[in-house]
């Protein structure tokens, strides 16, 4: 029977499994590696504190990665108090706070206690259908939204009625966060896909931003990010050429997947249609169908059943020219 | 195999860590009758539900009793080091209720089970030595369902270094700082009722906090004091000085 090496990586670094289990095959290792998971986070909750940041990466014998089980991945959640009808399954996503103290994270530096306090945030949560407008437009948003599961985007229709994606949202973003300062909405936040969000009154977070600073200054952080990314798609669209500009996108998603801890080694979700991918990059359908396969062909990539799997990054990052200095991650 | 002038020797040592044994007592217990066997790791000294005909004392390696669940899911309820009885716990039982297999390439003398009862009848000392024997196993397993049922995962383990540690010691078998632990991750796990992932952090936590160093299956204890704290250990459940208590 082949061996599987457990390691775990989260807050306390890399935990090395030298001794590994002999195991009949990969989905054997891969339950090991869920149980392990829950068990690990049962000690904490015995403790108080869920950590769901981190993950069991399972590795064959010759030290090569098999797959990794983010500990967010493997607990469900049940939220609101007793009574409140029938509990929402709430497969593999994190609660509205913790959603948002993984986002902010991978944004700037928050002190536990901070963490705690952002942590503590909670809300509404709404499951949006595909395609539905969440945001319009001219709307006064009164919450802040973060998303749980599945995927957003922003756009907006020019005259002719052409649709402009300008950016897309994944699990423990918060898009539209600058709403708390400008009162309406200039554009559209949609669906991609069947979605779970959830919203957080704007009250709560001015609260929270006026009883500390830091949390106030990464929220800033993050709006300011929200713009240089604009700032690279606007370059990206307008100066690139369609396969570079694609590769582009596609860079960008997986780097802001990983930093979710989204991906599981060298594939993340992507379940958008290639029309809203069109309309993000300017190209028709056609061309975007086009430039995909000549990715696809060169080796760079693969993209179907919504998951992308990154099969060159090297030459896909040289493509695309990407550097994600722009993103500013910080995880 | 045979260098030992006799393996039972072993026994009488383990015997006299919790009873007093007349020359008379000990000559007798050397004088049972035995057959040497070494068997490979994992192999079973006894299957649950078997009848228990032979009571096997461990001369070399290691050994654990087992229990499954339903589903298979295995709890190691004990571990044995050289010189311990397996079968005292079936003398007087008729039907194994778990498995004994051991964890090493392990050597060990059987004997027929009506030998040590007769023997135990014919002379008192020696009866109440095994007597003793298996209410101090039945305290150490006492011991292993608080463990299991209330400590958390850093203190159990901490604890099942410690009591090695001094069983080792007692049987002469290792130095009470160091000795060798040929349990795997698994093991460990199932002994502990963690999973083997679990174990491996904790066991690198311990580590990282210096209560314990290790190299390969050795475990060094560089501070005895600290690493008792930590693992909540009190000796008293080993019973290993009947005079003190």
């Amino acid at each position: 029977m082949p061996r599987f090496f457990f390691h775990i990586r989260n807050g306390n670094g890399f935990t090395e499994d030298e001794e590994g289990q002999e195991l009949q095959d990969e989905r054997q290792a891969e339950k090991v590696a869920v149980r392990s998971a829950r068990s690990l986070l049962s000690a904490e909750a015995t403790e108080g504190e869920i950590d769901l940041r981190g993950a069991i990466e399972v590795a064959d014998e010759g030290g090569g990665e098999v797959m990794t089980v983010a500990f967010r991945d493997v607990l469900g959640f049940k939220r609101g108090g007793l009574g409140d009808g029938e509990a929402q399954p709430d497969a593999g996503s994190a609660p509205i706070g913790e959603a948002l103290v993984s986002h902010l994270s991978c944004i700037g530096e928050l002190s536990d206690e901070d963490r705690r306090a952002v942590a503590a945030l909670d809300g509404e949560i709404r499951d949006v259908p595909r395609y539905q407008d969440i945001l319009r437009s001219g709307d006064h948003p009164t919450n802040a939204v973060v998303i749980l599961s599945g995927f957003l985007h922003r756009y907006t229709v020019g005259p002719e009625g052409a649709r402009q994606i300008h950016s897309f949202y994944i699990p423990t973003d918060a898009p539209c966060l600058e709403t708390l300062h400008l009162d309406y909405m200039d554009n559209n936040l949609a669906a991609c896909v069947d979605s779970r969000i959830g919203l957080i009154p704007h009250r709560e977070l001015y609260r929270l931003m006026d009883e500390r600073p830091d949390v106030l200054k990464v929220v800033w952080r993050e709006t300011l990010i929200q713009g240089a990314v604009f700032r690279e798609w606007l370059m990206r669209n307008s100066n690139m050429p369609a396969h570079a500009a694609m590769a582009h996108f596609f860079c960008e998603i997986f780097t802001r997947s990983r930093a979710a801890g989204l991906a599981e080694h060298d594939s993340c979700p992507l379940p958008i249609t290639q029309e809203l991918l069109s309309d993000a990059l300017g190209l028709t359908p056609v061309h975007t169908n086009r430039t995909l396969m000549l990715l696809r062909d060169g080796g760079l990539l693969e993209w179907r059943s919504g998951r992308l799997k990154v099969k060159d990054w090297d030459r896909l990052c040289a493509l695309a020219e990407f550097d994600p200095a722009y993103l500013h991650l910080r995880c | 195999m045979a260098q030992d002038p006799n393996p039972l020797d072993l026994l009488v040592r383990k015997l006299r860590q919790h009873a007093t044994l007349s020359d008379g007592d000990e000559q007798a217990i050397l004088a049972l009758p035995y057959r040497m066997r070494t068997v490979e790791a994992g192999s079973y000294v006894l299957r649950e539900g078997d009848p228990p005909l032979q009571c096997a004392v461990l001369v070399s390696g290691f050994a654990y009793r087992q229990k499954l669940t339903g589903d298979g899911a295995r709890q190691i309820v004990a571990i044995h080091i050289p010189g311990e009885a397996l079968d005292f716990q079936n003398m007087f039982l008729e039907v194994a209720d778990h498995s004994i297999q051991v964890l090493t390439r392990a050597e060990l003398a059987f004997v027929p089970r009506e030998a040590f009862q007769a023997i135990a009848r014919a002379r008192p000392g020696v009866g109440n030595a095994i007597f003793v024997t298996t209410l101090v196993d039945a305290s150490i397993f006492r011991e292993w369902v608080l463990n299991v049922g209330r400590r958390d995962a850093m203190t159990r383990l901490g604890h099942l270094l410690c009591e090695f540690a001094l069983r080792l010691e007692e049987q002469g078998i290792a130095d009470e700082y160091s000795y060798e632990l040929p349990m795997t991750q698994e093991q460990l796990a199932d002994a502990v009722g963690l999973t083997p992932v679990h174990v491996n952090r904790t066991l690198k936590t311990l580590e990282a906090q210096g209560l314990i160093r290790r190299s390969r299956r050795n475990v060094v204890i560089p501070d005895w004091e600290r690493l008792r704290k930590a693992g909540d250990f009190n000796s008293r459940y080993l019973h290993l000085n009947p005079q003190d208590a």
